[in-house]
Parts: structure tokens; sequence; C-alpha cells
């Protein structure tokens, strides 16, 4: 396999700018040598959330782990643009499992490694939130339960962008998806459904627990840091947008990564063995009209008449989640963090 | 030659999705498709989601277990119990189509195949699940299976499959493939008053007298013509009746071990099936007459080989054709049909899975054109095969 090294302009100013930094404090992204375990030429849709948080995530493992990895992969949007026949974009030890198996084959590779007594070695699961939080979800909790040493990232870009864009139990509450039509009197996905999956992981005690956001790439690369420093089961959720399943622009991605963070929708935390450690603050919050009227799954709400119940709906599940996370830093008292 | 009257352009998919629709509604039933998302099915649950107002309802499962285990849940409910997947899907539902044959009741499992195995190629066609229908189940566990054709052909398999799990209360395969879902021809738009309804009788009085003379239900107490068994729809006064995976006793449908029993059972459900036979059109034969040569085709090949036929026919050798549409069981005249040919080709998109049943079924020596590139046979390698075929004579058979 030729391998192909990294030039700057693939990673944009976040990782030029930290030339100036203290080389210590500089990401693994902004090194030219960096893994590059997912290289350019893939088949992603510009603008793709997925393939940029899946670049971060196994570069920063792949330095963790002096590059000694290996990535069991879904089925999904990551597994098909990254492996187009006869083609990989993959630079790391890779295979593509089943939809809904993947955290099972971990298990059965990290099985593997224990046998073999290679303590170097480690491993990565990573699924979209199809094959995460619905038929994969079982995998999921054994390997949980089990506390098998994986670390399981699931890349959220909310439904079944590959297959056509139908929901899944990731779906946001009135989100338009192809199986979730905006007619009737409920348009879109129904409200209170879903699963949250970081609570779920957190239920189940595991080691760590970490929701991280393509919108803080320093941060996402911290958190996978700190994953790989432990051993046990391990859960990372990443929010990456979809241009073409949220009916976004591509180069809003970004953006909205960071508006689900700053409305309260999406809530950046961290847990270990149960409990809660800490949650990211909000700096300047937003109103959730803002996420939601850039993407057109949600156009239905900016229709005439508007849909302003459903928009107030949405803006309570972001008061609960700042509430329950303290978001705004009410409880711990402002300027503390 | 297209006859005159109002067409529309189809795909297999579309026609497929509105063929249940219909047929739902020549049954009276509501339509309940319980799917997960995979190609390339998924435009099936996209077309039946826009379908709200007809009462259909569409349920995206989590996996396809729960998609399939709730369109059998429906069908318990009394409606009609669909689920539509590709291969993939079909390895994850065998245990519940299994529960289907075991609980006999209604449910059509829409199987739009791709190439295999495992996620394979999933945007290519393949015919390689005939064998899964048939036998991917533990147990003796009968299935029907129909295949379409053409992609206007899937609304009509759509309506046929329908007919045949409604009727004898059991799971019932339709294959369609990948070829076909995306495909697209010209389609005479039906007379939608002129298909026939499809009669289905809920069981709503008591069909057992006890040895103390009063009166129940009994589940298992089959119709003497169709081997079916009642279908009593759960909250009927008196109905009250209930089913699992395990054994049931023929008539009262208590769980038995009796060895006789299970036997008994093993039998009924097989010879239900293979009664079907006596309920579908009998294969027809295109011979012009004089032909030694048969080519017997299934599913999407059906547009290829009718041509290579007709190309065949046009330098002047004779050839004969016939199509399968029912692949479980096979039409009552198959074994007729295939005496009178003293070779029969058999071009499919497999290793030769129709050709292996045949042999099987019939003791015939079909002899196999294997095409397994992710793409529909072209005419010229059919036209080659049945070419080749006639330039040798037949192999001489000894009775």
């Amino acid at each position: 396999m030729t391998e192909q090294t990294s030039s700057y302009c693939q990673v944009g100013s976040f990782a030029v700018g930290n030339r100036l930094v203290d080389p210590h404090l500089r990401t693994v992204q902004s090194d030219r040598l960096r893994p590059n375990a997912l290289t350019s030429g893939h088949r992603a849709c510009q603008g793709c959330g997925e393939a940029l948080g899946a670049r971060f995530v196994l570069d920063a493992a792949m330095a963790a782990t002096d590059r000694q990895l290996i990535v069991v992969n879904a089925t999904g949007c990551l597994e098909v643009f990254s492996t187009p026949y006869p083609e990989t974009a993959w630079q790391v030890a890779w295979m593509h499992s089943l939809f809904g198996n993947t955290a099972a084959v971990a298990t059965g590779v990290a099985a593997a490694l224990k046998v073999r007594g290679d303590t170097a070695t480690r491993v990565i699961a990573q699924a979209g939130d199809g094959g995460t939080v619905d038929i994969g979800f079982g995998c999921l909790s054994g390997m949980f339960e089990r506390n098998d040493d994986v670390l399981f990232v699931c890349y959220d870009n909310q439904a079944y962008m590959n297959t056509g864009v139908q929901r899944s139990a990731s779906t946001p509450a009135a989100a338009r998806t192809a199986t979730t039509e905006a007619r009737g009197r409920e348009p879109g996905n129904a409200f209170g459904q879903g699963k949250n999956l970081p609570a779920l992981a957190v239920a189940h005690e595991i080691p760590y627990v970490a929701t991280a956001s393509v919108a803080y790439l320093h941060d996402l690369e911290a958190k996978v840091g700190r994953a790989m420093e432990l051993h046990g089961a391990r859960y990372l959720h990443v929010l990456v947008p979809c241009p073409l399943g949220w009916g976004a622009a591509s180069r809003d991605t970004i953006r909205l990564a960071r508006l689900a963070c700053e409305t309260g929708l999406f809530p950046l935390f961290e847990a270990a063995h149960g409990e809660i450690l800490s949650a990211t603050p909000i700096r300047h919050r937003e109103p959730v009209e803002a996420y939601l009227r850039p993407q057109r799954r949600f156009a239905h709400l900016f229709a005439d008449p508007p849909r302003t119940d459903d928009i107030a709906r949405i803006q309570a599940i972001a008061d609960r989640n700042i509430g329950r996370f303290d978001l705004l830093g009410e409880r711990a008292g402002k300027g503390s963090r | 030659m297209l006859g005159p009257g109002e067409y529309t352009n189809i795909s297999g998919n579309t026609a497929l999705a509105w063929g249940l629709l219909a047929a739902s509604q020549l049954a009276g039933l509501r339509l309940f498709l319980g799917a997960y998302p995979i190609t390339p099915a998924s435009d099936l649950l996209h077309e039946l989601a826009k379908q709200k107002h007809f009462g259909t309802i569409t349920f995206q499962a989590e996996d396809e277990i729960a998609g399939a285990g709730a369109a059998l849940g429906a069908s318990f409910g009394g409606s009609l119990g669909v689920t539509t997947t590709s291969g993939p899907g079909i390895d994850l539902m065998a245990e519940t189509i299994g529960l289907a044959v075991s609980l006999e009741l209604p449910l059509v499992i829409v199987d739009v195949q791709r190439g295999g195995p495992s996620t394979g190629l999933p945007t290519k066609s393949e015919q390689s699940d005939l064998l899964a229908a048939m036998y991917g189940r533990h147990g003796e566990a009968p299935v029907p299976i129909v295949a379409a054709r053409t992609p206007g052909d899937c609304f009509a398999a759509a309506i046929e499959v329908v007919r045949i799990a409604l009727k004898y209360r059991t799971p019932v395969f339709l294959l369609s493939d990948g070829y076909l879902a995306n495909g697209s021809e010209p389609w005479l738009v039906p007379d939608l008053g002129a298909l026939p309804a499809i009669d289905v009788e809920f069981a709503k009085l008591p069909n057992h007298v006890g040895p103390d003379g009063s009166s129940s239900f009994w589940p298992y107490v089959r119709d003497p013509a169709t081997l079916a068994r009642p279908w009593a729809v759960p909250g009927t006064a008196g109905m009250e009746h209930r089913l699992g995976g395990i054994e049931k006793a023929d008539g009262s449908g208590d769980i038995s071990y009796d060895p006789e029993n299970h036997e008994r059972m093993v039998q009924l459900r097989q010879a239900k099936v293979a009664g079907i036979a006596a309920d579908i059109p009998p294969v027809t034969v295109d011979d012009p007459g004089g032909a030694e040569l048969l080519v017997l085709g299934w599913g999407s090949t059906y547009g290829a080989a009718t041509a290579a036929v007709g190309r065949i026919r046009a330098r002047g050798m004779r050839v004969a054709q016939a199509h399968l549409a029912h692949l479980n069981p096979f039409p009552a005249n198959l074994a007729e049909v295939l005496g009178r040919y003293g070779r029969v080709l058999i071009p499919e998109n497999n290793l030769g899975q129709l050709a292996r049943l045949v042999r099987a079924e019939f003791l015939v020596d079909a002899v196999t054109l294997t095409g397994m590139k992710g793409r529909p046979f072209r005419i010229g390698e059919i036209e080659r095969a049945i070419a080749d075929l006639l330039a040798v004579p037949a192999p001489q058979v000894h009775p």
C-alpha cells in the first residue's frame, strides 16, 4: 500500500495555527507526520462531518497507541465512502464487519490480543448512529457489560444517510427524513422517542463515556487521548452534521455542529464509572431556531404558518439539557470553570 | 407490442409497493409494513410511508428482527403483515419466518435480492437467495415462493403473494432483485375494479365441541380444502386462544411433545404448502413446435432470456421457453412440461439454484448457465449458450 503523507491544506487553519504554539500543546492534526488514518481521495460528500470526525479520532488514537491500532467498522456511510471498490482510504488495520455486530467483532479482536499477550495493540470499533443505537445496540450493550477493552466511537449524523436518509433512533424530533415525512398533524419525526445513547452508556457504568462535536476538534482529540489512556469498555459519541441528510450547505457543517452545542441540544460531557465528571459550558447561548433554520429537514417548522409549538418543544429539550448538565454554569457559579 | 391504454413509467419497487397496497385494498385489510432500511429495498418503505391516506401503517424498526416480528404481530392482530428487505435482512429474519410457519399466520416477506454473501454487492443485482428462501430456516419449515419477472410484474406478484399468504395462513416469499427494483418499464395501469377480491374470513364462531358438549374455539382445526387454520383476531369474544413457537397439538393448538403429533404437524404444514400447486396457474410454454430444448427461467432473467430465444428462432433454430413465477410449490404441470424436452437450459444469476431444485424434484439433468457479475445477463450470453447446446446432439437418455 502506498503511504500518503498529509499536507497542511487538508486540515485547514485549525491545524496550521497550531504551529504557533508550543510543540507539546499542538494537536495531532497539526503534525505533518500525523498518522493520516483516513487519507484524502475518499468519496464522502463535500462538507461531510463524519469524514472529518473519523480522521481526527483515528489519528489521535494512533498517536496515542504508537500506531498499534486495529479498527473494526460497521456498515454505513463511513464504510461505503472510504472503501469504494477497488480502493481504500484507510491507512490503519481496518476491518469491515456487519451492520449490527461491530461491537462483538471488536470484542473478539480484543480477546485475541489478550490471549496473545499483546498489550500494545488497541482496538477501536466505529459505527454510525444506525449501527450504534438501532441494530448494533444489543452487541454494544454486551460489550459494555463485559467491559471489553474497546473504544466504541459513534459518528452520529442522526439518520441512515447511506441508504437514503431514513430515520434512526437518533433522529431528532420533528426532523424530516424519507420515512418521517413532513406531513400530517405531527410532521417529521415524532417527539418523545429516540435513544440517548451517551446516557445509556453512562448507565452501564463503563470506565469512560464522552460526547464530542466536530466543531470542537481540540476537545475531540483530547477526549480520544483520555479514552486511550484507559482500559475496558469506553464510548465516544461524536455529532457529525450531514449536509445531504440535514439539507444544509456544505460550508455550514462546523457551524451547525457548534450551534447544536450552543443551543443545548447536544451537550458535551465526560463521564466515568456512571458519574458525570464535567460538561463543557455554553459560551454564547443561541436559541434553537438558529440551529434549526439553516437545515431543510426542519424547513416545515418555518413554513407558513410556522410550527411555533414544535419549535417551543425543541427549545424545551434544549433547556432541559442546559439544566441537567448545568451548561450555563449557574449551579457551579459563573466563572468557576 | 404494447396495446392501447393508459400507461405510466414504473420501477419495480414502486410497482411492488403499489401491488401490496392494492392487495390490502382487495382484501379489505390494513397494510402494516415492518421494515428496516436496506439497499435496494428501502424505496418500498419510502413509497408506502407516503400512503398514509390508505390507512397504511409503516413502521421503521431498529433492525430486521424487529421489522419482521412487528409484521408478524400485525398479522396476529388481524392486519396484513408485510416486511421488506434484502438478503442480509433475510438472514436476520430467519427465526421469525420459522415462527410464522409454526404460528400459521399470513406474512409477506419481500426479498429484493442483491449480490451476496454478507454485505456483498449492495447496489448490484443477483438471484442468489432462492435457496435461502426455500431452505434458510432450521427445522422443516416450508414457505411458498413467488418471483417477479419484470418491473411492472412486481405489481401482480405482490398481489399473488398476499393472496397466498391470506388464504393459506402462511409466510410467503416474494423475490425481486436490484435489477427489477431499479429498472423501469411502461406499465399499463390496471383497472383496479377488475382485480379479483381477496376473501378473508376471520373466525368468529366456535369450531369444536368437547366431550361434555360445550363448544369452544380450537385454533388448529384446519380447512379440509386448503389445510389452513382459522384466523381469529384477538379480542373477538369467544375466540380466545394462545399461540407460540413450541409444537402444537393438531386441532386444539395446545403444546404437544407427542411424537406422533409432531410428525403429523410437520406433514400437515408441508402438505398445506404443497397443496398450493393446485391453486396456481400452470406454467405456460412458448414452443413454436418441434423444439428439443427448453429455456427455463425465473425472475429478472425474463427479458434477456426472451430476447435470446427470439434471436435463436430468427436464426432458424427451434427452442422453447418457459418462465416460472411460482418456485415453491412448482406449477402442477411442470413435471410434464420438462418431460417433453430432451434438454433444459436454466440461465440464472447464481450458481444454479433453480437447476438444483429442478434436478432434485424432477430428476431432470438441467444445464445451468450461471452469471455472477452483479449485473443481469446480456442477451448474447444466453443466445450463445442456447446455440452451443443446439450445436451438439442431445445425450442419449437411458430409461
